[in-house]
């Protein structure tokens, strides 16, 4: 399946609206955009997904806090790295993120040293978690944008949205044809291959897993593999361990993150799970969870890493660096 | 004459924190087949003598013999065998039937979890006879009224066979026909068994009637032991209870005390 | 009040017919023929083998052996401070045994190999057992309202010990916390159905050497002590047994309320305060409880699994107000 169907195609009017319609929420993945955006049309609005704390000033940000470690990745991809002023303790990619003022946790971000770095825009993760840190930021006069961090969908428009914000429009959309032009090599490569029916492990206990309401029951797909659990609506979804022994994937990924301090136990030591074939065959592949939690540029490595996991030894294009150091105008 | 059965000699105890001791230089016995009967005011310490002869006190100086031996030297089950306390306590807060409250009495014969024995049943049965219990042997103990729940106390006292009885106010809250009858039920165990009991009470009258010897407690110490015609003196009285009092001699029914109306200082 | 043989057999049967439903329950569905032949050994395909015999086989178990032990705790508490409120939780075993946990989730990991959580919770547990019994004895003895008092506020430091640690937890770590906390039956495997099963069946055993002294004690220490017997000893028996089978079973399933109040209260309303069967009831009727909750727990939002502590604290209540009702009536 060709990555850039799934894409419904993004209306710049939408950067202006609060709340939110469902119709542009890729649940199910639209055979027909356009009748989709015909719908959203009809429908009264097409929201991006995304919301801005109120109707932005034309003005391009050039002070930005980016709490959501993806986000930070995209804006140094589209070349508006200089414009990051604040970043959260794990967004340490590119390289060059690291040189910017850590101000915390993406959940729970530390308001006074974000005020401090003087910012006229803070990106924050959608949802409840951070409703809070909204509101206060927004009651103390700062501009939020706030990113799903869902679907494929949630990708390009987040694209799109930080290029409008950051003033690099030609940038953003570069790195989109660029991020389709990765998957599209990454689906290539593994036309040919046999669906192997995967179960991903996000956590051990109690177990989750991805669902398709998640990006990376897109990239098994893409990567040549059948997600067990893909029949659930969710983006990560708890499952019984049961489920699991009955749906008898035949391999095991498991997210492993060096960053992070505390790891997860292995599946063969986990009590009961022995009765999964794949644990007790030894099935299990490890994945850089960095690498694959993150929906931005290196989506394609991304998906070449779960291809080589999926299907070691086929061979997958090389990787390159989305980062491009060039700066876009002001 | 018998070997006593309770024998206290210059028993001192203070309670940890206070000041002045509670009993002080106590030198008392009882003998089987007697009734020893202790009275005094308020505060005496006679209490505290009951609970240091039943072991749950340990006295600071002085010794308590049980049966010969220092109570120290008798083990929980052993002592519970042979001295039975009927004094104050939560019965009314359990359900248990009466049948089931004079089993207790068993508890230092029988092992942890083994059912009674056939002899147990039978010493229960025969002492809820005894007391006059059999009609309500089923009834819970929060059924039963107060001169019945002290039959069932008594009854509860007999199971453990024993061959001392120490009382603590057996008829506080009993009406004068039910403190009749108590001390009735017990001058009978003691006469019939060759019990030992040593009895404490406000009641004047009735432990002048039924004790072979009084104790007169105040303030601790023992002021007057004796027959009671030779402790209920009105001048020996009044010192003790701090009021002016009367007493008269009824031969049969026993001694009458009462304090004098309107002569407090 | 009912004969005790009665309740042997009602809760007898209570418990086959739990276990049975705690076989049929479970994130898979599976049809009871399945699972029946899963159980005998014979015709049924290798993924519900598994499920039955590797998951819900050590699972109901456990549940049994938790259920029974939270029961005995709960029994022996109340005993022990004649108090109809005291169960496990009140003197802080779950707390520290809690508080245990939650470190080594939110700081080691898995960094000393599987079964770290539930070494650190038993240790948790025992710390908050000889804080509590060392304020609560002086001069020789157990003072029953100091106990309950100190035990409150060793529960109530180490509650706040958990709050602290779940602040300053990342994300996964502190939902892996909290989830702990809240209760499972299918943590451990057979090796640690075995230790709990072990521990359960020696207190229990244990604690039917105590049941008279317990009868006595419902009279009053004194009146016990009159009745020959000897009160501190038995104090401090009852003490350790409840609170050592209360830290076993926290480190094993989490916390896990309500059935250390509810069940020892139920049994003594409709078969009596004796403890020769309150004991041995409670055991039977706590494993019962338990598995039940653990099947509600199973089912009720599948493929979603409830703490089985939810379970507990949502269906224990109403179901004791409303047995509290019909008694008193």
């Amino acid at each position: 399946m060709a990555f850039h169907k799934w894409i419904p195609r993004y209306s710049s009017s939408a950067l202006l609206r609060d709340g939110f319609v469902p119709c542009a929420r890729a649940r199910s993945f639209p055979r027909t955009p356009s009748l989709v955006l015909v719908g959203c049309l009809l429908s009264g609005a097409c929201s991006a997904g995304a919301e801005a704390s109120r109707d932005p000033s034309p003005k391009v940000a050039r002070r930005i806090v980016s709490l959501v470690p993806a986000a930070t990745e995209i804006l140094f991809a589209i070349g508006a790295g200089d414009r990051v002023v604040g970043r959260t303790h794990w967004g340490t990619h590119p390289p060059a993120a690291t040189r910017i003022a850590d101000v915390g946790d993406e959940v729970r971000p530390a308001l006074e040293a974000i005020l401090a770095l003087d910012p006229d825009l803070v990106i924050l993760f959608a949802g409840s978690g951070t409703a809070d840190a909204k509101a206060r930021l927004g009651e103390l006069g700062v501009f939020t944008l706030s990113l799903r961090h869902n679907t494929m969908a949630d990708l390009a428009r987040n694209v799109l949205l930080l290029g409008d914000a950051a003033g690099c429009p030609a940038g953003a959309r570069a790195l989109m044809t660029a991020i389709r032009a990765d998957l599209a090599s990454v689906a290539q490569a593994t036309a040919g291959v046999t669906a192997r029916r995967v179960y991903y492990d996000v956590w051990p206990d109690p177990p989750m897993t991805v669902g398709r309401g998640s990006f990376l029951d897109s990239l098994i797909t893409l990567a040549g593999g059948d997600n067990v659990f893909g029949d659930l609506a969710a983006p990560a979804p708890q499952v019984g361990l049961e489920a699991i022994v009955q749906r008898d994937p035949e391999i095991i990924i498991v997210p492993v993150s060096e960053a992070a301090g505390s790891e997860a136990l292995a599946p063969a030591e986990r009590p009961g799970w022995l009765s999964v074939p794949a644990v007790s065959r030894g099935s299990v592949v490890g994945v850089d969870a960095d690498l694959l939690g993150r929906l931005g540029p290196r989506l394609g490595d991304a998906a070449a890493e779960l291809a080589s996991a999926l299907h070691p030894g086929l061979p997958l294009p090389a990787r390159r660096d989305p980062f491009s150091p060039d700066r876009c105008g002001r | 004459m018998p070997d006593p059965v309770l024998e206290a000699f210059d028993l001192t105890y203070r309670y940890p924190g206070s000041p002045c001791a509670a009993v002080r230089g106590i030198t008392l016995r009882t003998l089987p087949g007697r009734l020893t009967g202790i009275i005094g005011p308020n505060g005496a310490g006679k209490s505290t003598l009951a609970r240091l002869f039943a072991g749950i006190l340990t006295p600071s100086s002085g010794r308590v013999r049980v049966l010969g031996r220092p109570v120290e030297e008798w083990s929980r089950a052993d002592l519970a065998r042979r001295l039975a306390v009927v004094a104050q306590e939560a019965s009314r807060a359990t359900s248990h039937t009466v049948t089931d409250y004079v089993s207790l009495g068993r508890n230092p014969y029988v092992s942890a979890w083994a059912p009674l024995t056939t002899n147990d049943r039978h010493v229960v049965a025969e002492a809820i006879e005894r007391l006059g219990l059999s009609d309500l042997a089923r009834r819970r103990l929060h059924e039963l009224s107060g001169g019945e729940l002290q039959r069932a106390r008594l009854a509860r006292a007999l199971a453990q066979e024993p061959e001392i009885l120490i009382l603590d106010e057996p008829t506080a809250h009993l009406d004068m026909g039910h403190a009749l009858r108590t001390f009735e039920n017990i001058l009978g165990l003691v006469g019939e068994r060759g019990i030992g009991a040593l009895f404490i009470t406000h009641d004047i009258n009735l432990a002048s009637r039924y004790g072979h010897e009084v104790t007169l407690m105040s303030g601790g110490t023992a002021t007057v032991s004796g027959t009671p015609s030779e402790v209920l003196r009105p001048r020996t009285l009044a010192e003790a209870y701090g009021c002016a009092v009367d007493v008269e001699d009824r031969g049969a029914t026993g001694y009458v005390v009462l304090p004098v109306v309107g002569t407090l200082p | 009040m009912r004969s005790a043989k009665g309740g042997g057999v009602v809760l007898g049967v209570l418990l086959i017919l739990a276990a049975a439903l705690g076989l049929m329950s479970g994130s898979a569905p599976l049809p009871p023929g399945t699972v029946w032949n899963a159980v005998l050994g014979g015709g049924a395909e290798p993924s519900a083998l598994a499920i039955v015999r590797s998951i819900r086989l050590p699972r109901v178990v456990a549940g049994m052996f938790t259920g029974a032990a939270l029961a005995l705790s709960g029994t022996l508490f109340q005993a022990l401070l004649r108090n109809p409120l005291a169960e496990p939780y009140l003197l802080g075993v779950s707390s520290g045994a809690a508080f245990g946990a939650v470190v080594a989730i939110t700081w080691l990991g898995t960094a000393l190999g599987p079964g770290t959580t539930t070494v650190f919770a038993l240790i948790g547990g025992l710390v908050a057992i000889g804080v509590v019994f060392r304020v609560a004895w002086s001069g020789g003895r157990i003072q029953p309202r100091v106990l309950i008092l100190a035990g409150v506020m060793v529960s109530a430091f180490f509650g706040a010990g958990v709050m602290l640690l779940l602040a300053l937890a990342r994300g996964d770590a502190f939902r892996s916390a909290v989830l702990w906390t809240m209760g499972s039956l299918g943590r451990t495997g057979w090796s640690g159905v075995g230790w709990l099963g072990g521990i359960t069946g020696a207190a229990a055993l244990a604690s039917f050497g105590t049941c008279r002294d317990l009868n006595a004690l419902a009279l009053g220490e004194e009146a016990a002590a009159h009745l020959g017997t000897r009160v501190e000893r038995v104090k401090r028996i009852v003490y350790f047994l409840a609170s050592v089978t209360a830290a076993a079973t926290v480190s094993v399933a989490g916390v896990i309320g309500f059935i250390g109040l509810v069940v020892p209260h139920s049994v003594r309303m409709i078969w009596g305060r004796d403890h020769r069967v309150l004991i041995p009831l409670s055991l039977l009727g706590g494993a019962a409880a338990l598995v039940i909750a653990d099947a509600i727990a199973q089912m009720i939002v599948r493929p979603l699994v409830l703490p089985v502590g939810v379970v507990t604290a949502v269906l224990g209540v109403p179901l004791f107000l409303s047995l509290l009702r019909r008694t008193r009536a």
